[in-house]
């Protein structure tokens, strides 16, 4: 079983001079959703972009099956099932939906014939893909845009899916449901780690809730327990770290 | 922690020192192979000399101030033109002609200016359409003396009874030009206020504004100079060959200038001189044989040097390091003087009023988007109070609004009883707002010092200083820097510096402009827990010399803790106004910043 | 009215190879982030390599020049990105001032090949013009206009259609984006710089038997391309096309009917304006790139 989980251990990264990511420990386990919150400016984008290597990680190690991430490159980390939804989603707003779902498949490097039985898939998971797929994706609501970001990420039917701040630009009741959607994608058995500033809505689908402040993981624990939701108001809005 | 050390003793490494050493023995030897291949050696350095003065002003536009302009040849060509005609078509006296056809030159650039307020690649295409343009302007028909075949028998140049005939006699008269114009150039623009605006144009011209400059009025008389001087050497052009065409000094020479500069090197002004007698003597070096290839050997040289060395083809003094004999160094380590220390009149707050904020009904909208949609609010003369609120809620535009740099799409602004709402982010700040901002905005051409005497030039400008002398600037930066941890350290360069020590250099810089009203970005994020305590103390020291503070902040621990008041937004709109406590204990805060418990 | 269709005929081959230098400009632009200043060098690099192909290939055949001229300056303009360009990337203006080195070398190369100061090579299609009415038209510039139309057309498809096209879009929308997804940015840049550098020599290879090209003809012929672009809204290919159509029918026009010596100081004045207008009231800036 935990060969398959994530193990985050010792993570360190930043931005040149300046860092970002202090000694940051973390399982992630197939079928879990794991939810990190925080403040913004805690490092939540960053342990992402780590996690994806995007940016470099200065100290640590990420073992996924046995294998450090951090070792590897952004591409062969893309290759072995990492796949993100990032910050502003990442979308192509000039090209139709199809088309960002190509650029996709194509990087990805997924055979033709494979191609179509993938984006049916992700038709069948989110409908209103498929509704506009012939639209840019500009014109779409900031709710659909979401929906094929996520879309377009489990097009490289990931392992390990990443989300950073998905709720924002949404309506409630959209993130409700992109939020049920991350539950049933690990149920299938994935890996899924959401980060987010507005967590408490997020709190009831997660598995576990992790919270970071100025880069460090303050409180980590298990869903359900009453006390780590008060930890994390106290975390967020209480004294206690800075110039208290 | 960096250990700080005295700029001096920073020596470079024994490979650097080689390399740098093996940077001036190639110049050298272009230089020599260039000299043995030619067969008039003076002619060659005089043509140097002549375009050198040219590309000295470039290099001023375009090196130092980051301003790529690709029509110098073109005021080369004024030059040569205006001394023709005056000296042959009307007789006016050779020492005449030459001031007046750098003076046509110049008027010409002044006219032209507006070209200015284009931007990076926009200005390299705008200039190169001057250069075309001009040179159709003067190619178009029989409007000129000469018409399209071009003007002969330029009378040579004569000072007073001495006519310079020989090309040895140009080649002095030539130096001596360069010379005047370099010391010159100097110490007008390489000293003091002025050469930090000019760094601040190059890097970050809206910090200029930010700090109380506008940038296009020294970015103007920057191209003027630069075209009189091109303008000069046109004239002297035009007197020693004594004929000049329509189609001479077109696009293909201000692209030379431009490459010149290049690799001269764009931090001395000087540098373009080096690059102006390479590009000169590229003539000859590759021999009779393959003297058509010699723009392949300069297109490589200019790749090279971009690539390998973007401070120009000669090492600094610095890189050479102990090779350069201590006396030729320079930058001797300044003893300090009594007159040095600021007088406390200096460090102490003014008498200066806090300035209030007054937002009316202000709208902020990019498209569909409206960042700050219909806000009002007033912020009190001496509050210092804390914008929050999730992402997106409109903060940082709120502070740009305030500030100046972007302009409110609907509304009304107030700073104490003035009605600022149109006015430019440089005149807002002469009325004593200064800021810092998210990502932080430094210069690294400039040292610590520098970089916080921007505020202090501030402060002149607003003239609650009177004109100071360098001098007394850098002891104010310098009291500055001190105040916030620093002391000592004004010479070393902003590359050394940790990320939190940067944050205290932009709180140095505002601070030493004694503001009235403070805006801070985030100005914990990033800091640690310890330089985070440090800098809520040195915000509340700031507060109690008597201005409003401002601050957008994420962390809501450091904006209890600092914080008297908090004004609360969420999609643009006001949430929340009030005291601290109360505001962020308001359940619509919370649900706002975390959302709602499903 | 003869001599008006004339005169238009000469406008709409000027206008292709407007269009398709623009469209060189265009396409680097807004995959690498900055202007190449060597596409006036990239032009006559074109009309160079068609005069040697003719001259010392001894080929003949448009297919087999054209093919030449792909090849050479693909290869020329593949090289010069990958080594001297891409390396500096996120160095603000040093790419810029690399391809103006470049355009120093490719001209010089150029001007040393062929020691001429209009390089013409002879015509593919043989034969006297075709007389409509009273109206000469060239065969050549038949040529150029089927040339200009084609690339065109292909562009669109090669973007709207194909997976590089696309690929290619997605990196000038957005870069980040696309570098998270695993795509390599910088071989699409490449690309997009060969391309750019190609669609510049093909317009001179097909004008240069028509018009011949002059050395100093490169600078005006990208300055006019890029006015052209900045007329019709940068990205829009219809606004290309309407763009080219403008400038070479303003110069045309002008030169015709008022004074062909004023014809490029009104045009060159016309552009500075519209640079200037675009400077003071950014909205209507058309180089804009990625909406993020």
């Amino acid at each position: 079983m935990s060969d398959d989980a994530l193990v985050i251990e010792g993570l360190a990264a930043g931005y040149g001079e300046l860092t970002v990511l202090r000694d940051v420990s973390l399982t992630l386990r197939p079928g879990e959703l794991t939810l990190v919150g925080g403040p913004n400016g805690a490092g939540k984008s960053t342990l992402l972009r780590a996690l994806l290597g995007a940016i470099p990680a200065s100290a640590g190690s990420a073992l996924l099956g046995g294998e450090d991430l951090l070792a590897l490159d952004m591409r062969a980390r893309l290759a072995r099932g990492l796949s993100i939804v990032p910050e502003g989603r990442g979308l192509f707003p000039s090209l139709t939906v199809r088309d960002n779902l190509r650029v996709a498949l194509r990087a990805g490097r997924a055979g033709r014939r494979d191609a179509q039985e993938r984006v049916d898939a992700v038709v069948a998971a989110l409908p209103i893909v498929g509704e506009r797929m012939d639209d840019r994706v500009g014109s779409l609501s900031g709710g659909q845009q979401q929906m094929v970001a996520v879309g377009r990420a489990l097009l490289m039917r990931p392992r390990v899916l990443l989300l950073d701040e998905p709720s924002i630009g949404l309506a409630p009741i959209v993130w409700r449901h992109v939020l049920k959607l991350c539950r049933e994608l690990a149920d299938e058995g994935r890996i899924v780690l959401l980060v987010e500033q507005r967590v408490l809505e997020a709190l009831d689908t997660s598995d576990r809730c992790a919270v970071l402040q100025q880069g460090r993981i303050v409180h980590s624990a298990a869903v359900g327990d009453r006390r780590a939701v008060e930890q994390l108001l106290e975390s967020y809005f209480a004294s206690g770290s800075a110039a208290a | 922690m960096t250990v700080a050390l005295p700029a001096g003793a920073r020596a470079p490494s024994a490979g650097k020192q080689a390399a740098a050493a093996l940077r001036v023995a190639a110049v050298g030897a272009f230089v020599v192979v260039g000299w043995y291949q030619s067969s008039n050696f003076v002619d060659l350095l005089m043509l140097a000399a002549i375009w050198a003065i040219a590309a000295v002003g470039l290099g001023l536009l375009m090196g130092m101030a980051g301003q790529v302009s690709l029509c110098q040849a073109s005021f080369m060509l004024v030059g040569a033109y205006a001394y023709g005609v005056l000296t042959r078509e009307h007789g006016v006296p050779t020492e005449v002609a030459l001031v007046a056809a750098g003076l046509a030159s110049a008027l010409l650039a002044v006219l032209l200016s507006p070209v200015l307020r284009i931007r990076g690649f926009m200005l390299a295409l705008a200039t190169m359409a001057l250069s075309l343009l001009i040179t159709r302007a003067f190619g178009t028909g029989s409007w000129l003396p000469g018409g399209n075949v071009g003007l002969g028998s330029i009378p040579p140049l004569s000072l007073g009874p001495l006519t310079l005939e020989t090309e040895v006699q140009y080649l002095v008269l030539c130096v001596v030009v360069l010379a005047a114009s370099v010391v010159a150039l100097r110490r007008v623009f390489g000293a003091g206020p002025t050469r930090r605006a000019i760094q601040l144009i190059h890097h970050d011209e809206a910090l200029l504004s930010a700090f109380g400059r506008d940038g296009f009025a020294l970015k103007r008389s920057i191209f003027w100079v630069a075209a009189a001087l091109a303008g000069v050497a046109g004239a002297i052009y035009a007197g020693s060959v004594s004929f000049v065409a329509p189609n001479d000094f077109g696009l293909a020479d201000s692209f030379a200038l431009a490459l010149a500069v290049v690799i001269g090197g764009a931090t001395r002004i000087s540098g373009a001189i080096v690059g102006a007698v390479i590009y000169e003597l590229s003539f000859t070096t590759l021999g009779p044989e393959l003297a058509d290839y010699r723009y392949v050997l300069l297109g490589v040289i200019v790749i090279v040097v971009v690539h390998l060395f973007p401070e120009g083809v000669l090492p600094t003094r610095a890189d050479l390091g102990s090779l350069v004999p201590q006396r030729w160094a320079g930058a001797r380590p300044r003893r300090e003087r009594a007159s040095d220390r600021p007088s406390p009149a200096l460090v102490e707050p003014d008498d200066s009023e806090p300035l209030g904020v007054r937002i009316e009904h202000v709208t902020k909208a990019y498209g569909a988007l409206r960042a700050v949609d219909g806000l009002d609010v007033a912020i009190r003369p001496g509050a210092l109070v804390a914008l929050v609120g999730p992402n997106g809620a409109g903060k940082t535009t709120l502070l740009d609004l305030i500030a100046g740099e972007q302009a409110a799409s609907s509304g009304r602004l107030w700073l104490g009883d003035r009605d600022v709402t149109t006015l430019a982010a440089s005149a807002r700040a002469r009325l004593g707002v200064a800021r810092t901002y998210q990502r932080i905005r430094l210069v690294p051409s400039l040292s610590l010092r520098d970089n916080v005497a921007v505020g202090v030039d501030k402060l002149v400008l607003e003239d609650r200083l009177p004109r100071l002398a360098e001098r007394q600037r850098a002891a104010h930066a310098d009291a500055a820097l001190a105040a916030v941890g620093l002391a000592g350290r004004g010479e070393e360069p902003i590359s050394t510096l940790t990320f939190g020590e940067r944050r205290l250099v932009e709180v140095a810089r505002v601070l030493a402009s004694r503001p009235r009203l403070v805006l801070l970005d985030e100005p914990a994020s990033g800091l640690s827990v310890a330089e985070a305590e440090h800098f809520a103390t040195l915000v509340r020291r700031m507060h109690a010399g008597g201005c409003t503070v401002v601050l957008v902040e994420h962390d809501l621990a450091f904006v209890r803790a600092l914080a008297e008041e908090v004004v609360a937004l969420d999609g643009g709109r006001l949430l929340a106004h009030g005291p601290t406590a109360e505001v962020l204990a308001t359940p619509a805060f919370q649900e706002a910043y975390v959302g709602v418990a499903a | 009215m003869i001599d008006f269709l004339q005169t238009t005929q000469g406008i709409l081959t000027a206008a292709s190879a407007y269009l398709l230098v623009g469209l060189g400009w265009n396409i680097v632009y807004n995959a690498c982030g900055y202007l190449n200043l060597a596409i006036g060098g990239f032009y006559v690099l074109g009309a160079v390599v068609a005069y040697e192909a003719q001259a010392r290939l001894g080929l003949t055949s448009f297919v087999l020049v054209g093919a030449v001229v792909v090849l050479v300056v693909g290869v020329v303009g593949a090289a010069a990105e990958r080594i001297t360009l891409r390396p500096l990337r996120d160095r603000g203006l040093a790419p810029m001032l690399v391809t103006l080195g470049l355009a120093l070398v490719l001209l010089q190369l150029a001007a040393a090949l062929v020691p001429v100061t209009v390089i013409r090579p002879a015509v593919f299609v043989a034969g006297p013009p075709l007389d409509l009415g009273g109206v000469l038209i060239g065969r050549q510039e038949l040529i150029v206009w089927a040339t200009a139309a084609v690339l065109t057309a292909g562009l669109v498809a090669f973007f709207k259609r194909t997976d590089v096209g696309r690929t290619m879009r997605a990196c000038a929308d957005n870069e980040a984006g696309a570098r998270m997804l695993g795509i390599n940015v910088p071989a699409f840049a490449t690309a997009a710089f060969t391309i750019g550098a190609v669609l510049a020599a093909v317009a001179a290879f097909v004008v240069a038997p028509a018009q011949g090209v002059a050395y100093t003809s490169g600078e005006y012929i990208a300055i006019k391309a890029f006015m052209a672009i900045s007329i019709g809204g940068i990205g829009r290919y219809g606004g290309a096309v309407v763009g080219a159509l403008v400038v070479a029918a303003a110069e045309g026009y002008i030169a015709r009917y008022w004074n062909a010596d004023v014809r490029d100081v009104v045009v060159l004045s016309a552009f500075l304006l519209i640079l200037y207008l675009q400077a003071k009231q950014p909205r209507m800036a058309v180089l804009r790139r990625r909406a993020t």
